[in-house]
């Protein structure tokens, strides 16, 4: 333990040595709210490294799966969670939430800046676990990987609430990105987004693959398509088909797939 | 390390322990001095343990080690009592040991708490309860004094007689005949009770409430309904600026208008009407300080607020679609006020006016000055008088005039019970009633 | 026919508007009738001392009729009374929110109801036993032989008949249960959206608090504690218990909570009301009496004005 918590603080920051992505596996998740049933069983692996979408019509689950990721599920009364989620072999069901939410990082729907400057947004991680890293190069690295270091840059003491939706969004990527995680999850991040702010964020989250696992859930099907290498497609808490993005949007085994790709009324 | 953390919690534990100790009595002089010590040892071995294992140098727990060495110090130096400087006390040294045990046990525990738990994030947050929860400890300790102090002094001396018996001292003329001849002795009469201090608190919430409820309910409308912006923001801050208003300052304007009035209209109806007035059993007409009448009257100043802020919330809080439903079926705009907006504020406009005549039965700042003590009856027109006033008499009586404080001084704490019944239990319904309405709307 | 009747209930305002306008007014004229009183009564005072009633201390033989300790001892009293209350109350605020654990939050919130609803005059009540149980034997060298005392202070200055100490620990009894449910609110109001950004960046509870969550809640925060004083320093029954009717001097030193410094209120009584007397006292200290009333309506009001900004401003923070 010691040692795993001296590790820790040698994590080097954004922007010095490539990291390495972790991968996220699922071994019969299930998740109720009270006495409903949200999640019933679902097995399933994110690959690292690349990025992997969870589709599927409103109240299936997606979301609250997206949530038990980072374990932000635990903070909603009454859910309760079983089954294992393994990060790179470790369960995090057994580990410190907060320690887990340092690797496994979230986008939000909405933009949730903080009333703070654009810096401070940026640093508020890096400042609340006492990361020992470069301030100005983090920030800069941050920023360029969401595409908005050239907007900001002489801009970086201005609040941040003084800035676009889209920028804003775009900010609380770079923010999440300043910790150094391994997995970034995505709750539909670019649904308030006008499109020429949905795709500087599109082409952000490309950037990155290879360095991060990213997981979006997205009722875009043209995003998911464009975005992402991996597909999974939930119903009703059921995990229905999970694959290649070229094979679930092409030919997809089941029929359920087709017909919510379609457009068919579910 | 956890055995090193288990010492350093348990010696911070004392310490605080100690420290709460020392501020209720003065006999444990002894102590401080060496838990300090103690501690002082445990945290540089912290300290010490931290420097090697996990190669960080915290400079807070060397702090704690090498202020708690000090204090051992300072506390063996001091005398026993401090004085000089001009200070208008004997200082004893039981203060100064308890502000720093406290001050140093706090930090102490925190950190050894998050130590003991592993030193993870979470053991962080749960590090800080110690700091959250021992200055509330220590208030919560100060209620219970209270609380047991008025139970204890005042629940023995409860029995039915104290409630039903007014108090009374009065004397008077008597024509009395004796061996043929007329002759005037001085009759006496003496009871102990509380009967019309109870009665009168009642009569002053109730005629603060006949008076409170058509004003607050008007204020609460006219803002609502009919004023402009301009109209509405002065009258609202008008009534909020009523509450902001010592009742000090109501206290003495009363006084001088009583005055006024006496020196006035000294004798006729209006003067019985601001006064209050009784009867002696021998038919003699007395003048109170106040009536009954006059007090609620300013009492209400402080109650019209509440019911008015009460009804304004009430009346916004009606969805706006069921207004405007009425409205298109062709109702006037008054019709729709009394038949629907003012209904459905009816649980909102009960709630203000229940808290309000708590703080009516509680009202002292303001009659203070004008009420007496019941000697001479109990109704709108005579001299106003509560139970808070007794409690009052019972302290200040002989300076008042009055003659409770000599024969019913031990009764106050029996006074005070009855008055948190009145008071607590009026706000409990309060509250009650407010947890049912923001129930309708999680319905709604 | 129809006509005409329409165009009548169209002209004449309804009953329920004149009757509401009437009843709205009553406010309004009191507030200005109370201001005007204070004001035409201060006229004496403020023609003979001017502005020495404000700037200089009370020495009716040196021809001073200044207000300054008065209003020192209000400052004083009421600074007592927040350096105990403001922390308790935003501790159990902070309990009730985010560090709660299980019913710790219901407990708190229906607790500080119920007490709520104890009325000034029990804390007043109470000032003998709190003098009994903690500064007698703490500041007043209670139990000790009548000659070590004299030995010792040599002027046996003790704080036996009142102090500013003991009125501000009851008063902070009184605000506590006031000011926790309007702080609870400031903490409670504070988006979720933020609290959920920052556990996300895997900072911890306490973290979140002091970073994001109080920097947020600052201006409600600062409202409910000036809602705080203004009721500290209105209260008159807790002083009258506990600290007494003189009008002194300012205390040498200048922050000795221990002597009785009598505040604003307490001063107005005696100065209008000859202490307890119902008789007034002579016209010129009555009239001192008046304009001590003008000065603590107009400071209220001061902080009034203050803290329904501030309210404002945090309820439009975060208006969307």
């Amino acid at each position: 333990m010691i040692n795993k918590m001296v590790a820790e603080n040698d994590r080097l920051c954004v922007g010095a040595v490539k990291k390495t992505p972790g991968g996220i596996e699922l071994k019969n998740l299930e998740v109720c709210y009270g006495e409903n049933k949200v999640l019933k069983g679902i097995s399933l692996v994110f690959p690292p490294g690349k990025i992997t979408a969870i589709i599927g019509p409103s109240g299936c689950g997606k979301t609250t799966l997206l949530r038990c990721l980072n374990r932000l599920s635990e903070l909603s009364h009454g859910c309760k969670v079983e089954g294992q989620i393994l990060l790179d072999g470790e369960n995090i069901l057994e580990m410190d939430p907060m320690m887990l939410r340092r690797r496994v990082g979230m986008v939000f729907q909405r933009a949730n800046p903080f009333p703070k400057s654009i810096r401070e947004n940026v640093l508020y991680g890096v400042k609340a676990i006492k990361l020992q890293c470069d301030h100005e190069t983090t920030v800069k690295a941050c920023l360029e990987k969401a595409a908005l270091w050239d907007e900001l840059k002489i801009r970086l003491n201005d609040s941040a609430f003084a800035l676009s939706i889209g920028q804003q969004q775009r900010l609380c990527f770079a923010r999440s990105l300043a910790v150094a995680p391994e997995v970034v999850l995505l709750d539909e991040p670019a649904s308030a987004l006008d499109p020429v702010s949905t795709v500087k964020l599109e082409n952000s989250i490309l950037a990155m693959k290879g360095e991060y696992t990213q997981i979006i859930v997205t009722h875009n099907m043209n995003e998911a398509r464009k975005v992402s290498d991996y597909v999974a497609f939930l119903y009703a808490g059921d995990l229905i088909e999970f694959g290649e993005t070229q094979k679930i949007f092409n030919n997809s085994e089941k029929s359920e797939t087709r017909d919510y790709i379609s457009g068919k009324v579910y | 390390m956890k055995r090193i953390s288990i010492v350093a919690l348990l010696v911070s534990g004392a310490a605080l322990i100690l420290g709460c100790l020392s501020l209720g009595t003065n006999s444990l002089e002894a102590y401080p001095t060496p838990v300090l010590g103690i501690l002082f040892l445990t945290f540089a071995a912290l300290f010490v343990y931290i420097r090697f294992s996990r190669k960080e140098t915290k400079l807070a727990i060397i702090a704690i080690a090498m202020l708690a060495l000090a204090s051992a110090i300072i506390l063996k130096v001091l005398p026993e009592y401090l004085h000089g400087f001009n200070i208008n006390g004997l200082i004893h040294r039981s203060v100064i040991s308890a502000l720093l045990l406290i001050g140093l046990g706090i930090p102490a525990a925190c950190y050894s708490l998050f130590y003991f738990l592993g030193a993870t994030p979470r053991a962080r947050d749960f590090s800080r309860y110690p700091l959250l929860l021992l200055p509330i400890i220590l208030i919560a300790a100060a209620f219970i004094l209270i609380i047991y102090k008025i139970v204890a002094g005042g629940a023995p001396l409860l029995n039915w007689s104290l409630i039903t018996t007014p108090f009374k001292d009065q004397s008077w003329y008597k024509e009395v005949w004796q061996n043929g001849w007329p002759n005037f002795i001085t009759a006496t009469t003496l009871q102990i009770g509380l009967r019309n201090a109870i009665l009168g608190t009642f009569l002053l919430m109730g005629l603060t409430a006949i008076i409170s409820l058509p004003v607050g309910m008007g204020v609460g409308i006219f803002v609502h309904q009919y004023a402009g912006p301009r109209l509405g923001g002065v009258i609202r801050f008008s009534t909020t600026a009523l509450r902001a208003i010592s009742g000090i300052i109501l206290a003495i304007i009363a006084l001088s208008l009583i005055h006024a009035v006496s020196n006035s209209f000294h004798g006729t109806f209006l003067n019985y009407l601001v006064q209050g007035f009784g009867y002696y059993p021998n038919g003699k007409l007395l003048t109170g300080r106040s009536s009954f009448l006059f007090a609620s009257l300013f009492i209400s100043l402080l109650v019209i607020p509440i019911v008015a802020r009460a009804t304004e919330e009430g009346l916004a809080s009606l969805p706006k679609d069921i207004a405007e439903g009425s409205l298109a079926v062709g109702a006037s705009s008054e019709h729709t006020l009394t038949h629907i907006s003012l209904p459905w504020s009816f649980p909102n406009i009960i709630t203000g006016l229940v808290l309000g005549c708590a703080e009516a039965a509680g009202a002292l700042t303001i009659i203070f000055l004008m009420a007496g003590t019941g000697e001479l009856g109990v109704n709108p027109l005579s001299e106003t008088t509560s139970l808070a006033y007794f409690i009052f008499d019972c302290r200040f009586g002989t300076q008042m005039g009055d003659s409770v404080q000599y024969y019913m001084e031990s009764y106050q704490y029996t006074a005070a019970i009855l008055l948190l019944i009145i008071t607590v239990g009026l706000t409990v319904l309060a509250l009650v009633l407010k947890s049912k309405i923001s129930r309708r709307y999680k319905g709604a | 026919m129809m006509q005409r009747n329409k165009q009548q209930r169209k002209s004449i305002p309804s009953v329920i508007k004149i009757a509401a306008m009437i009843l709205a007014l009553i406010p309004v004229v009191a507030l200005l009738a109370i201001i005007t009183s204070l004001a035409l009564n201060s006229s004496k005072a403020i023609k003979t001392a001017g502005w020495g009633l404000l700037t200089t201390t009370f020495n009716p033989a040196g021809g001073q009729y200044g207000l300054l300790p008065a209003m020192w001892g209000t400052f004083l009293v009421v600074l007592v009374a927040m350096v105990i209350a403001a922390p308790v109350s935003l501790f159990l605020a902070i309990l009730a929110n985010d560090f709660s654990i299980g019913f710790l939050g219901t407990i708190i919130r229906w607790t500080m109801g119920i007490l709520s609803g104890i009325p000034p005059i029990i804390y007043a009540a109470m000032a003998p036993v709190f003098f009994v149980v903690f500064i007698g034997p703490k500041f007043a060298g209670a139990g000790l032989p009548e000659a070590t005392i004299l030995k010792m202070t040599q002027y046996s200055d003790l704080p036996i008949n009142g102090s500013t100490l003991l009125g501000g620990i009851l008063i902070s009894l009184l605000l506590i249960p006031f000011l926790s449910p309007l702080l609870d609110d400031a903490i409670k109001n504070v988006p979720y959206s933020l609290k959920e950004a920052s556990f996300s960046l895997g900072a911890d509870r306490w973290h979140t608090l002091t970073h994001v969550i109080l920097p947020a809640a600052v201006s409600g925060i600062s409202s409910a504690l000036m809602l705080g004083v203004l009721t500290g320093m209105g209260e008159a029954m807790i002083v009258a218990f506990a600290i007494g009717f003189e009008i002194g001097k300012i205390p040498q030193p200048l922050f000795d909570i221990l002597k009785s410094t009598a505040p604003l209120t307490t001063v107005i009584v005696g100065f209008s009301a000859g202490g307890f007397s119902l008789d007034l006292s002579g016209p010129l200290l009555t009239s001192i009496g008046n304009f001590a009333g003008l000065v603590l309506l107009l400071l209220s009001f001061a902080i009034l004005g203050v803290s329904t900004y501030l309210q404002s401003r945090f309820k439009n923070r975060f208006a969307s």
